[in-house]
Order: structure tokens, then sequence, then C-alpha cells
């Protein structure tokens, strides 16, 4: 299988040494073009577009420039002063003459062998419904953006060009670049010993034309997670508080929140880190944590729980200076006439609201590059692995200075991955890189009665399931998407009409609102709500999605029940939806008087009006007919807004796994929260999903569209209704669309057997209108030659490329990295982070490039032990 | 009952909160009202998606114009209101795409936002609240109804998700965090107010409070000699929110009841929620908490379906890059009929001085880009309400060709009393609307 290093167009970065001799062609260029573009405004032939693109050409020429080294060519543009021009690295290997006949050559290809005059015009000039205007620029988008995959000219018309069908790579596509060049006024020479194609036609990732540079990275708090973690694991508390803080910023990357150069603090934060601190500290007093008990209740006590929970409340030894601080806050309060106990509570609250908790220092006292300590080295790696602080392991193996070798570093790895806390890599890396919880917009519910929140957490569930399998059985990458397996619940084995013991699976789901209830116990007398209701059932106004009324004010031994009628005999589970502020509550389910249910944990969903729906809770089968449910309050402090029982056979919290057998999925691709989430509410988006594909699994994210297309997006094409899904896409047949979406939406048709919940079908049924039948045509060629039918063909042609484990080193090193690694992107081959992502690469290759092999050979590697030079910053 | 929740508690007992007023309500050593006339205010409304703009542009100009369809819901405060056309906001262009980012960022900085990371201009309301926020005792307030506290609304183009969900901000690089439960806005209006302050208990605490904060600080800054520039930086930003943290709990004090302060009903749905939130808005003026809000109808480029409207069953984004205009109408209007709500109560308000609070307040609306398919930043969709107190000719279409938006901002910071040198790129005040 071969696929293309990159298949988009753009520049490369002008980084490192070049970027003096790259700025100043740029800013000339600068000058030029506003030049031009006055001339252009004032005979009215140029829009803002065209100006964008010629833009765009010349910064491609500084690209060009940029690449010498690997292409080995050189251009200069004639129009630049000639400071520029003395200033940029020009290696001229071709002759003059060389360069006429390339043009020369070049012309005869464009006017006729590949008739590139037919779109882009005889002179380049171009044609708005056709092709570009090659006098102007190449492409508006990827431009300007500095680390965006790049290709020099030649190698986007090999790549690319002439669309559709034809080839023209080697010095065909030199030829024709030095050709297209001179219309636009620059001169190109191609070198006649290294053709641009060359290095593009390998399933083999790229080897590294730069050296690694550790860098540091940005000082970083920690983000809503970690804090809620952290303090878990030091305070024994499951409360949470960082639920309450402002949501993070993603890192440059666009998807982690761990990237420290994009994080901000105003008083709106400090104020919840002040509430939280106050929170988690006074619950650990009042409960007794055995870490803070005295014998004697003196100062001298203080000092000593100074000195070993200390250490893991900061993560390293309390230094005098620290001690004497904090030392003198006890001294204060007691002064104050405060009690041991209150006196401990503001030492502590000092500490955990402290830079020193708060942020994961690496500081320095001299400017040197250096190796971590034994402690940074501990919180990297913790907050790497569990989302969470070091361990009283990992704090013993700094001090001693053992983490610092290479084999304890390993072991601990090991160790690490098998504790539970490791599942922070599903649901901070994984679900953050997959993006597969996320909805463009709730699936109509017409058109899909079916779909529910129930479900959505179950499809969710179900791929975390998967991922933290593959993490935890160190499964090779390629089984993300190849895996003829998935773990299931009752509810999504009905979904994918995998199990015909669930004879209830296209029952609806019944909601029923807690406020309709047909009996009751409530412990208070009165409505405390004061809404609704003259009885003892306290009832108020909800702010949740809906409106209308929520049950609150609950107590433990207080009860309600529901009459609910099921249409269709069958397993059944029901979703409580609640809200809660401090957590706490417990409920049970009861059918008929008899208790069905486990207990269900309510935990605290941040404030009394912020509500989730809770994992469904089995019920067992229910014959049809009238039933009461009973929900008793075990434990109450919580709001109730409405219980919905759908099928649910296994109950909700268990997924199996479950091979597939002759059901037509495979992977991740098979997985209907990613289906999900890549689709729009009435119908599937192919473009949506190749994207994803593309952007996701292989980094090879498509520059967006232009604005201002001669044809809108296929969606509004009028006559859509008598078109299917793919047919409205073929739409992008046109060249201009077709340059970028010959490579997106086949990827996008394999797909177009899940609909836009995910579900199979072989006939398409499109829109409230009911649009259709059409016969789903799931079949494809890739532009590199790989022809599929369907999606799971396709996961395999996916599976084989070298980007998916390049595109999920580049992932899992910027998630651990806590800045983003530009390390795989085709314009980062010379960047100082590929050498570390291709290295990684290499050594896990003969294993398969494995999860946990892969984030060991991280751990492990001088980027994650190391920090640069401050002069290297 | 059984719930330690203060807002619950508030509306089970059925009791407004007073509040004290004015100078009474001024941070100590601060005067209520500067310098002579009566208190300007500012308000900024963001729309997302864009405008069907030929059912927007009004027929006619100046005075004696008429409200086009789209505008009609507007009716009542048509002498209030003035629709300014031909409005370009330049730093509003992406950087290879990117539209919804680069136009939210730049919707009250002008200045066109940076990708990849989080680097953009700071916002007029944030000028403002910089300058002269010390006059109230919230210094400004960022709202919205979606995007959750303006983290992140999922990123566009290589632009940062906080682009799409914050049009205030502090910095560059740091966003004024957005507040979209009513709830919690109500908890934050009220809070800074406990009768019990004097107690000696309350003074012991906060006693104990000052330490704690004032060692934070000094942790902080023993922190800097050994962190590089950037990082320092950082730090410093840590160490001035704990001391902003501090002079914030100082200032909470018994106070004196003159301004009744009652928690709005939440009505249900969309609808319900940003009624409530203009509720506070209105609210948050009245009793002069504040005199700088923005607010976000919805986010950047949301998806948010308004499937209760006619004929609506997509989300907005998805929509807008349909023809199907009627349905996008349908939003506009609505979006419109939103704006009424407000305008019309404030405009029914008075302010402790006894002008009314629509009068006093300089209210921009406008939208990210102008067409919702097109992505354009000129031919902006613009509504300027309220002359705040006779800087501005209302009641008027002022059609102006063609002219800078940011020019608008600079002259709304004129007409508030901040004194800057201009606003992204403005070249001069928009003086074609003065009085």
């Amino acid at each position: 299988m071969i696929l293309l290093i990159s298949r988009f167009p753009g520049f490369a970065a002008c980084c490192g040494l070049r970027v003096l001799s790259c700025l100043l062609i740029e800013l000339t260029l600068w000058g030029l073009l506003i030049m031009i573009r006055k001339i252009f405004d004032s005979a009215g032939h140029v829009n803002g577009r065209s100006f964008a693109l010629l833009f765009t050409l010349l910064i491609t020429a500084c690209g060009g420039v940029d690449q010498n080294t690997s292409s080995v060519a050189s251009e200069s543009s004639v129009a630049v002063s000639s400071a520029v021009a003395s200033s940029s690295v020009v290696s001229i290997s071709s002759s003059a003459s060389e360069c006429a006949d390339a043009v020369a050559r070049g012309k005869t290809l464009y006017d006729e062998t590949h008739a590139c005059a037919f779109c882009h015009g005889g002179s380049g000039e171009g044609d708005y419904s056709k092709a570009i205007d090659l006098t102007a620029a190449l492409y508006r988008h990827s431009t300007m953006e500095a680390g965006n995959p790049g290709l020099p000219l030649h190698q986007y018309i090999a790549t690319y060009m002439p669309a559709p069908g034809n080839v023209c790579t080697g010095q065909c596509a030199d030829d024709v670049a030095a050709y297209t060049k001179s219309l636009a006024g620059l001169v190109w020479c191609p070198s006649p010993s290294n053709h641009s194609s060359s290095s593009m036609t390998t399933n083999e990732a790229p080897a590294p034309m730069g050296s690694l540079k550790v860098v540091s990275p940005r000082m970083r708090r920690m983000n809503r997670t970690e804090y809620s973690n952290t303090v878990r694991d030091l305070f024994a508390t499951q409360s949470r508080p960082g639920d309450n803080f402002l949501a993070d910023v993603r890192g440059k990357d666009g998807h982690y929140t761990k990237d420290g150069s994009v994080q901000s603090v105003t008083v709106e934060d400090a104020d919840r880190f002040f509430n939280a601190a106050e929170r988690v500290v006074l619950e650990a007093i009042n409960k007794g944590l055995p870490a803070l008990q005295c014998n004697t209740e003196n100062a001298a006590c203080v000092d000593s729980i100074l000195s070993n929970f200390g250490t893991q409340v900061w993560r390293r030894p309390l230094t005098a200076n620290d001690k004497q601080t904090l030392l003198g806050i006890f001294d204060t309060a007691q002064n104050l006439g405060n009690s041991f106990d209150d006196s401990l509570f503001h030492v502590l609250r000092t500490m955990l609201l402290s830079p020193n908790f708060m942020y994961l220092l690496e500081v320095d006292a001299t400017a040197d590059a250096r190796a971590l300590n034994g402690y940074e080295l501990a919180s990297r790696l913790s907050y790497f692995l569990w989302s969470s602080t070091p361990d009283e392991q990992l704090l013993q193996l700094a001090q001693s200075g053992a983490l610092l070798q290479e084999s304890t570093l390993r072991s601990q790895v090991k160790r690490m991955l098998e504790d539970a806390r490791a599942e922070s890599l599903v649901s901070e890396f994984a679900a953050q890189w997959l993006q597969f919880a996320k909805r463009r917009s709730t699936p109509d519910a017409q058109l899909f009665a079916n779909y529910s929140e129930e479900l959505r957490a179950a499809m969710d569930e179900e791929t975390r399931t998967f991922v933290n399998h593959l993490i935890s059985t160190n499964a090779p990458l390629s089984e993300l998407l190849t895996a003829n397996y998935s773990f299931l619940n009752g509810r999504l084995k009905a979904f994918y009409q995998v199990d015909a013991d669930l004879p209830n699976s296209s029952a609806p789901p019944i909601k029923v609102e807690a406020e309709q209830y047909v009996m009751y116990l409530d412990n208070s007398a009165g409505n405390d709500g004061g809404e609704l209701s003259a009885d003892d059932v306290d009832i108020e106004a909800t702010a949740d999605e809906g409106g209308g009324y929520n049950v609150g004010y609950t107590s433990a031994g207080e009860w309600l029940e529901y009459r609910v009628n099921i249409a269709v005999a069958g397993p059944y589970a029901v979703a409580p939806r609640v809200a809660s502020m401090n957590g706490g509550g417990v409920i049970n389910f009861e059918i008929d008087g008899v208790l069905v249910s486990e207990n269900a944990a309510v935990a605290s969903t941040g404030d009394w009006q912020v509500w989730e729906t809770l994992a469904p809770v089995a019920l067992g089968n229910l014959e049809q007919g009238d039933h009461t449910l009973r929900v008793n309050i075990v434990s109450g402090g919580f709001n109730l807004n409405w219980l919905q029982v759908a099928p649910g056979g296994l109950g909700a919290r268990n997924f199996e796994r479950h091979v597939w057998s002759t059901e037509p999925r495979k992977g991740l691709l098979g997985h209907a929260s990613v289906l999900t989430a890549t689709s729009n509410n009435t119908a599937t988006s192919p473009v949506v999903r190749g994207v994803w594909v593309l952007e996701t699994l292989l980094c090879d994210a498509p520059p967006p569209p232009p604005p201002e297309l001669p044809i809108g997006d296929p969606d509004e094409i009028a006559d859509s209704a008598s078109l299917s899904t793919r047919q409205k896409f073929e739409m992008h047949g046109q060249p201009q669309c077709r340059a970028c979406h010959r490579f997106v939406d086949p990827i996008g048709f394999g797909l177009e057997n899940y609909d836009p919940i995910g579900q199979w079908r072989s006939e398409e049924w499109r829109g409230i209108e009911g649009n259709g039948p059409w016969i789903v045509d799931a079949t494809g060629t890739l532009p590199t030659g790989e022809s599929f039918d369907g999606g799971v063909e396709l996961s395999d042609i996916l599976a084989s490329s070298f980007r998916l484990p390049m595109c999920f080193t580049s992932h899992i090193a910027t998630y651990g990295l806590n800045r983003y690694v530009k390390g795989f992107l085709p314009g980062d081959v010379q960047s100082s982070d590929y050498p570390l992502v291709f290295d990684i690469y290499q050594k896990t290759q003969a294993n398969g490039h494995r999860f946990q092999d892969i984030i060991e050979e991280l751990v492990v590697s001088d980027a994650f032990r190391q920090r640069a030079s401050a002069a290297g910053e | 009952m059984k719930s330690l929740n203060r807002r619950t508690f508030l509306r089970g007992t059925g009791t407004a909160l007073a509040l004290p007023l004015l100078e009474a309500m001024a941070p100590v050593g601060k005067t209520a009202f500067a310098a002579g006339g009566a208190p300007a205010r500012m308000l900024a409304w963001y729309l997302p998606c864009g405008i069907h703009m030929p059912a927007w542009r009004p027929t006619g100009t100046g005075a004696n114009y008429a409200l086009s369809p789209t505008l009609a819901p507007l009716a009542n405060v048509k002498d209030q209101l003035m629709v300014i056309s031909g409005l370009e906001n330049v730093p509003g262009y992406s950087m290879g795409g990117g539209d919804h980012s680069s136009g939210t960022a730049s919707f009250l900085t002008a200045v066109q936002a940076a990708k990849p990371g989080v680097s953009g201009g700071v916002s007029i309301d944030q000028i403002a609240a910089e300058q002269m926020g010390d006059r109230t005792r919230i210094d400004s307030l960022a709202l919205g109804i979606e995007g959750g506290d303006g983290g992140n609304c999922g990123g566009e183009s290589g632009y940062n998700g906080a682009y799409l969900c914050n049009v205030s901000w502090k910095g560059p690089q740091t966003r004024k965090p957005k507040e979209t439960d009513p709830s919690r806005l109500f908890n934050t209006l009220t809070a800074g107010f406990d009768p019990n302050a004097a107690t000696e208990a309350a003074m012991r605490r906060k006693q104990m409070d000052e330490s704690v904060l004032s060692a934070v600080q000094d942790d902080a800054k023993n922190l800097y000699g050994q962190l590089g520039m950037e990082d320092r930086v950082r730090m410093q930003e840590y160490e001035h929110s704990i001391r902003d943290l501090e002079i914030r709990l100082n200032s909470v004090d018994a106070g004196v009841a003159e301004c009744t302060l009652e928690q709005p009903i939440v009505g249900s749905g969309r609808e319900g929620h940003i009624k409530a939130m203009c509720d506070l808005q209105v609210l948050a003026f009245q009793c002069d908490i504040t005199r700088i809000q923005t607010f976000m109808l919805a986010s950047g480029g949301t998806y948010t379906t308004y499937g209760f409207l006619p004929g609506v069953n997509q989300g907005h984004h998805t929509l807008s890059h349909t023809n199907n205009f009627d349905a996008i109408k349908t939003i506009d209007r609505w979006e419109m009929s939103m704006f009424a709500y407000l305008l019309e109560k404030l405009n029914n308000t008075k302010d402790p001085s006894g002008n009314s609070l629509l009068d006093s307040c300089a209210c921009l609306l406008s939208n990210e880009i102008s067409d919702g398919n097109r992505h354009n930043h000129d031919d902006l969709p613009v509504l300027l309400a309220g002359s705040c107190n006779g800087y501005f000719a209302t009641g008027q279409h002022a059609d102006l060709g063609k002219a800078r938006y940011s020019n608008l901002l600079y002259s709304m910071l004129d007409a508030f009393g901040a004194q800057v040198n201009g606003v992204g790129d403005s070249n001069g005040f928009l003086n074609a609307i003065r009085a």
C-alpha cells in the first residue's frame, strides 16, 4: 500500500536558521504585493481572494527556497530587490540554459501533453469556474499558517495535478513547475538529479533532516482533571473540586488542555482555587485524615506534617524558607485565638493555593540545559500517565535518585500503566485525540427516535472501553482500525442488532418526568420547592434543557413511584437525570415492589442545576403492560429531573467483548460514537468523516475550503432531494473542489453504509421528507490507487499506513511533553521534534508499534527527561 | 430545606436581596460618580453565523427610514436605535480559513487573532473596565448562553477553541471568563454583601484570609528569579489574580439596603435562559453593580438547533451554509426579538439618578460575519442602541458607504469616557453618527 507523505498543498514553515532570510523575502514581497494589489484593485480585476492567492504563491516561493536541501532546486524572484536576492539561501545547481530548457519542456507539457491550459488558461490566468490563476497564486489556504503541511510547487504538481486522472510526476512535475513559475515572473530551476516525486512513493516514514532539539514546555498549571485527581489522591476525597474551575483552554495543538503557553489566570479563577482549597482541607481535617494526625497539637507537629505530607503535596521536600512561611501562618492563626485544627486548616489551604502546588514547576536556578531532577521527573511521569500526583513510591525513587536510571524508569512505566489511574490515558488523552464524544448537533429526534442520551453514553463508553483495552493489553496500533471485536452493553447489542435475545430492541425510550409521581414518601412537611404541587414532594423549576420542573431537597428514606407502560416485553434499564452540588447521593430501583437494581451513586455535577444523565441501571425483564417503578433515595442531596426507561439487556455498566462475525464492522471506524460524531443531525457527511480520518488518524488535515466558492455546500444544491448523499458530494468533481476533495471524499464514501448514528444501512433514506431510497455505494479508490468496498476494507488500507503510528506518536508526545510537538506533518521533516517521533517510530516498528511500547520509548527519551537551556527557548 | 445551596435558599424563602447603592457600594476610597454627568454604560451583544442581509437592510436612510422585516421586532425602541450600514472589520478576516473564529476574536478588539495558540487583542469592554471599572463594585461582566465559561468552543481551521466562545479579552492571551448560568450570575451580583461581615468571627477569618493570600503572593514572587521571561509573566498573572481576590474579599461589607435585586425566574428552554440573562443585565445596570457588559447570544459558528422556531430543524451553522433563507430569516428575526426584549426593558428602567438605562448606554449589536455562507467581514449588520447620554445620534439609519468598524468601537470608548489612542486598526472617531 502506498500513501503519500502529504496530499495537501501549503508551504513549508520558515523555521530555524532560515527564518531570517525567509522573513526578509516575505517582508519585501509584502511591499511588492501591496503595490500589485493597488494596481489590480484599480483595474478592478483582482478581488481579495486572488490577492491572498498571490501572496500564497510568493510565500510558496519562500518555502521553495527553504526546501533547497531536500529538493536541490533553487529559485529567486526576479521582481524582488537585490538586497533580498542576496540574502536568500540560493544554491544554483543548474545552468541558465538548463532552466530555460525546463521552462520550454514545461510549456509543451502544460499546453499540450497534459492540457493544463484547458483549465488554467493559456497564460496561466486561470478560469474562476475551473481552476485557479497561476500567475496569482496556488491556493489561498494553508498560507501564512506557520507549521501547516507544505509542499513546494513541483511536489504539489506531482501529488495533485493534473486533476482529474492523469499523472505528472518526476521530471514532468519539475518542468511544469518551472514553466508555471515563469508565468508568475519567477525563475526556478529543477534539479535533474533528484526529482521531486522520488521520496513520495514509499510507505515508510521519511528520515529526519534535522537533529533533535530539547525544548522546554512552558510552565503550566494543573488542569481541572489533574486538580481533582491530585486532591483525590492526597486527601482521599471524591469531591472533584476541579469541576468547578473555569474551563481549560486547549493547547496550541488544538487538543490537549495541558499546554502552559495558552493558559491564563484571572481573579475568577483565583476565586475558585481559593474555594476549592478551603473545601478540600476542611473535609480532610473534619474526617481526620491520618496524615494530619498529631499526638501533641503544637507547632512541632505541624512541622513534621510539613516534612512528610508536605512533600507529597508540593511534590518535593519543603525548604527551610517554605516551612518558615507556613509555620508563620500557623502562629498568626494561633495568636488570633484559632484552635489547633483551625490553624492547621489555614496552613494547608495556603499550601494548596500556593503556586508551588498549583503549578507543575521545573524551576531553574541557572539557565543551562539540564536533566530533570528526580522530583520533576516523577511529576512529569505521573501527570502524563495518571493525570495525578506522584505516589509515595515515585517520590521515594525521586529522593534516592533511582528514577533517573533508564531501567527504573521503564519498570515504573510498566507499573503505572497497570494501575487503575492509567485510565486517564483514555479519558484525558484518547478522548481528546479522537474527539469521539463530541457531537456536532444532536441527531434529529424524528429521524432517529432510538437515539437518546443513554445510547450516546453507551456509544462513548464502547469506544473508551475499546481504547482502554488496546492500551492495557499493549496492542499494536493498527488494531485500533482492524480489531474484529468491540465492547458492547445490552443497549448497544440491540442497537448494532447483534443480539437476537433483545426482543424489545426497537422499543422507543420512555421518559418519566420526576414530578409526575403517583405515590411518594417525603420527609419534610410541605413543598420545599414551592412549585407545582401542594403535597409534600419538593418541586422546583428546573434550569435543565427543556425546562419544566425537577424534584429537589431529597433526603435518605424518601421514595417516589411512577407508572410505566411497557409496550414490548424485554430487558430494560433506567437512566436518571440528576444534579447535585456536593454529590453523595445513592439511589436504587424497584419494579412492582421488588428491588431489581444495584445501588447507583449520584456524584457532584458541580451545582444544583448542572444536569447529568447517569449511566442506565438495569431493571431486568419487564412484561408488557403497566408497571410501578419506584425510586428509592438511599442517600439524598441531589435533584431529579426525569428518568428514562429504555431497552438494555446487560445493564449499561457491563460492557462485554463481542467479536464481530457477520456484522460488517471493524475497528474504530465501525464505532457508532465516531460515526455519529462525524455526521450532521439529519444526514451523513462524507466530507466530515473523510476529514476526520485524515486529520485525526493520519495527521494529514486538508486545508479548509476557500471562501466564496462558485458553488456552495452540496447540501444547498437546489435539487438535492433527488440525489443520494454520495451523488451530492460527487459534485466535488469540479477541478477547484476536486484538488482536495478527491483525497477526502472517497474515505467518507467508504463509510456510507453507516447512517448518521452509525447504524448499518444498505439503502439510504434521507430527511424528514423521506427522500430515497438509494442503494448505498460504498466503493472507492484512494488517489494513491487502493480500491475498497466499504468501511472494513477501507480500515485495512488505512491501518497499513506509516502515518498512523507517526500521527499517534506526535499526539501522545504532545500530550506527554505538555507542548505542541510538531513531529509529523510533512513540513515537519526538518523540525526539531521530528527526530523524536521518527526515533520512536523506528524503535517500536519491529513489534508493530504497540501502544505501551510507544509510551515507554517516549518516557525514556531525552525530550522527556531533560530541559533546554533558557537561551534555547 | 436540606440543601445548603444559597440560591435555592433565596428562592425558597421568597426573599429578594437588598443591595446598597452608589457611594455606599463603591470600594473603599473610590467615589461612585467621578467628574460630572450621568454615568455612561456600555453593552455589546454578539450574534453568530451571519445575517441574511437582504432582509436586514432598512429602506431609506436618515431619520425617515423604515425598519426591515428582520428589524421589525425593534419597532418600540426605534427612536433609541441607530442602524449602521457599511462597516467593515478588516482584522476579522482569517489567516487561511476560520472566519468565525477570527471574526469573533476581533469583535471587540479589531485585532486579527493568531493561530495556533491564543493571541489576539484587548477588547473595548476590558479597556473600559481597566480604566473606569473601579467606579462600580464589579468592573465588568462577560455573559453568554452557551460554551460554558469560555474555555473552548471547538477549534476551527487551526484557531484555538477559546476564540469562538469569548468576545471579552483582558489581554491578548487572557479571556475574561464568561458566565452562562443565571443562578451563578445572580450569586456573583449579590456576592460581597454579608450582613454578618462585622462580627468578630468574620473579622478574624478576614485577617487569616489576608495572611494566607499574602503568603501565596510571596510564594509567587519568590519564584520569579527562577523562571524564564514568559513563565515569569504567567507567574505575575497568578500573583495579580490572588491580589485581586484579596481586594475583592476586603470589599465585602454589611452594606446599606437601597436597591432590591430579585432573582429572576428562569423560564423554560433557550428563550427562557436568554430572557433570564437579559433580566440580570438590566439589574446589574439598574443597581449600578457594573456599567460594562458583554453578551454572546450563542458561541461563534454555533451548531445549536433552534428547533422551537418554525421551519428550523438544522443547526444554525449548518443552515447558514444552505439556501434555506426562510429558516435563516426566522432565526435572524428571533434574535432581534431577544434584543428588543432587552432594549425595551432597559428603556423602561431608570437608573438611580432617574435616567432611562437605555439612554445612558451605548448598546452595540453585531455579528462575527456578515453573510453566513460567504464569511465576509464587510457590510456588517450593526445596531447601536442608546445615545450614551446624548453622544450618539440615534433614531436613524446611518449608511456610511464604507467605514471602519474599529472606528465605531473607538467612538464607543470615547462615549463611555475612556481615554485611548485608538482601537485595533481604527484611524479616528466615527463622527458621522455623533449627535
